[in-house]
């Protein structure tokens, strides 16, 4: 044995080394603040099924993205490297969809307005835009579309080319639905006006006929040069009634071309019906924080301290509902809570934490504006961890 | 195996004085390095914080903390990285080489040694993992050390009091290269470094077996199994237009790097057996 001492000593630095090096990252999480949601009041069947995804930043650079739900924090780095492969951070719907139809899911950008589900389909769609170096705009925009019936599990393909394709810089897909069969995809596009630095946006709707996988209508909602809001739910995936867009209400160079088309800056548009509604809301009901459409109610959200204004406006009866008005501790004029309407509850989180303050959680049902759940984000273990440190929430799930 | 372990060892102590001058020259350089970047780092705080009065804040705002990362910019503490790198990617070539050359040619008694020429060759494969893993090893259990070493010379105000595991994590960009994040990854990284040098290895052998012959052999081999190892990859990105999930990715990377390894390892044992001329 003696012989072999240099030989001994090289294997026991290697496992020594790369040993603790490897054991004590894998167990590093553990002295990170362990946040979990408290609950303060109301039923925990409310709370027990939110999922908040956010990252912590630190006073001296370190920042880490974590998701938080009732019981536990996940930190990315506790999540293994295989697992971390297929990524944390996209919603919880597209992993089931992942997982129930690993197939269908294949080759397709992870962005949900991009999907649509009900009972009998899926359907995707994305637009394939190839560059040349010419103009710096694509120079051929294709349709790629899917849509899957779930009953018979066969898959129809979309491949059309866009109309006027030249003409536009760039197209995104920005909903997708399927009306009676027909697939419905909102399309935002800029052109450049000529001869200028102006870009004017445009959104279409365009249809397409899942029988003949042809393009069959192509609507412009809206055009204008300074651009416009969809203020839709981004993470949703079912089936909506309307698409809601607001007209950007900066004051541009050349307001005449806004101001002739309508007067309006809430523009609703009817999926079924294919009708553009504007919404007589004026522009100081507009300056409310947050705008979200559920079914065929616009919901306008007035952030100021320790309380939260909504304002209720109902496209089918065409006027405003009442004003209801909740409160909320630690919401300030200009903080900017996550907002999310689900099944007829209003979720409300604050964003911010640090050492000494609590994002609270309330849960309200939108039929009796009762309130259904109030909760905070509470660190498990604040006194063993001593630094300053930031928690900023980006999204919540309800699973 | 004892034999093996023998020949480990022969070809081990071969290289192990070189070896230990490489780590001797690593800890006394990595070490010179944490004293005169903590010099120069002090020096800045004397110029600016007590003379020109900067406050603390500002200072840290404009220089950073003190930490490990800007040893990383020292020359003394990268060189000595470079040099291992350096010397060990030689000694690939000169493991084998070195048998052929000088004046009584060693591989002739080597292969008429009574064992299988599996113990010669896995003996030089096992060699040359145990020298790269000795110097991550040491390099692991340096780091901390050195980071011990800058909290007790620098203030601790001006250090981010942080375990060294806790700054992979976001900072050292350089260290994270040759040290990834996890266990798994890095697995995954030093496998492909072994497959790398069994492939280089095959190509010395061809070389060894045909001469001039052999060199063009060998890069052809070279090129066949980077195109057969790569062709997941080649595959996803042209005309499968991403249709295989990042997981199922990496299962099929690891299957071609398995048969590229396996083909290696079969490759050279065949050219060791019946090919090799001295």
């Amino acid at each position: 044995m003696k012989r072999y001492w240099k030989l001994i000593s090289v294997v026991l630095v290697i496992f020594l080394g790369i040993g603790i090096h490897y054991y004590q990252s894998a167990t590093a999480a553990s002295n990170n603040p362990q946040f979990f949601i408290n609950k303060i009041s109301g039923s925990s069947d409310e709370g027990n099924n939110i999922k908040v995804f956010g990252e912590i930043s630190t006073t001296e650079g370190y920042h880490e993205n974590l998701y938080i739900d009732e019981e536990e924090t996940v930190y990315q780095k506790e999540i293994s490297y295989l697992e971390d492969l297929n990524g944390m951070f996209f919603t919880p719907e597209l992993k089931r969809l992942q997982n129930d139809y690993l197939n269908f899911m294949r080759g397709k950008d992870l962005r949900p307005v991009q999907f649509f589900e009900d009972e009998t389909y899926i359907a995707y769609m994305t637009t394939d835009m190839v560059f040349s170096g010419e103009n710096f705009g694509p120079s051929k925009t294709t349709f790629r579309g899917e849509v899957l019936d779930k009953q018979t599990n066969t898959v129809v393909d979309i491949n059309e080319s866009m109309p006027n394709q030249n003409v536009y810089d760039y197209a995104f897909v920005e909903d997708v639905q399927m009306i009676n069969g027909d697939l419905k995809v909102v399309v935002r596009q800029s052109k450049r006006v000529v001869d200028g630095d102006q870009y004017s946006e445009e959104i279409h709707v365009y249809t397409f006929d899942t029988d003949s996988q042809m393009l069959i209508n192509d609507e412009t909602l809206v055009s204008e040069t300074n651009g416009q809001d969809i203020l839709s739910d981004f993470d949703d995936i079912d089936y909506q009634e309307y698409l809601l867009i607001q007209k950007s209400n900066e004051e541009g160079t050349d307001s005449s071309e806004s101001t002739k088309e309508s007067n309006s800056e809430l523009i609703a548009y009817n999926f079924e019906s294919s009708k553009l509604i504007e919404l007589p809301i004026s522009k100081e009901q507009l300056k409310y924080n947050t705008i979200i459409i559920d079914g065929s109610k616009v919901y306008m959200f007035k952030i100021a301290k320790d309380s939260l204004e909504t304002l209720v406006y109902s496209i089918d009866e065409g006027k405003l509902l009442s004003t209801k008005t909740f409160k909320m501790n630690g919401l300030e004029e200009g903080s900017n809570p996550i907002i999310k309407i689900e099944n007829n509850k209003l979720y409300v989180i604050n964003t911010k934490k640090d050492r000494e303050t609590e994002a609270s959680i309330v849960v309200t049902d939108l039929k009796t504006w009762k309130p259904l759940y109030e909760g905070a984000i509470k660190n498990a273990n604040l006194s063993e961890y001593q630094e300053d440190y930031t928690l900023h929430l980006n999204s919540l799930y309800i699973d | 195996m004892s034999k093996y372990i023998k020949l480990v060892h022969f070809e081990f102590n071969r290289f192990s004085n070189i070896f230990f001058i490489l780590i001797g020259i690593t800890i006394v350089s990595q070490i010179i390095s944490v004293f005169t970047s903590a010099n120069n780092y002090l020096g800045n705080v004397n110029q600016m914080v007590y003379r020109e009065g900067m406050t603390k804040e500002q200072f840290i705002e404009q220089y950073d903390y003190m930490s490990l990362h800007q040893l990383t910019d020292s020359v003394w503490f990268v060189g000595p990285i470079a040099l291992c790198i350096v010397t060990l990617l030689i000694y690939l070539f000169f493991i084998w080489y070195r048998d052929w050359f000088g004046k009584n040619s060693f591989i002739y008694r080597l292969l008429m040694l009574p064992t299988s020429r599996v113990n010669l060759y896995m003996a030089k494969v096992t060699t040359i993992m145990l020298l790269v893993f000795g110097l991550v090893g040491l390099q692991l259990l340096l780091l901390p050390i050195e980071n011990m070493i800058l909290g007790i010379i620098v203030p601790s105000e001006y250090t981010m009091d942080l375990p060294v595991y806790e700054t992979f994590t976001y900072r050292y960009e350089f260290l994270v290269k040759l040290f990834p994040k996890t266990f798994m990854q890095f697995s995954v990284y030093y496998s492909v470094g072994l497959m790398g040098v069994l492939v280089l290895f095959t190509v010395i052998l061809f070389e060894r077996c045909f001469r001039w012959k052999g060199i063009a052999i060998g890069i052809i081999y070279c090129i066949l199994s980077a195109l057969v190892f790569t062709s997941p990859l080649i595959v996803q990105s042209t005309f499968l237009d991403n249709f295989f999930y990042p997981i199922e990715l990496l299962g099929l990377i690891v299957i071609t790097g398995l048969i590229v390894t396996t083909a290696s390892i079969m490759v050279s044992l065949y050219l060791l057996k019946n090919k090799i001329t001295v």
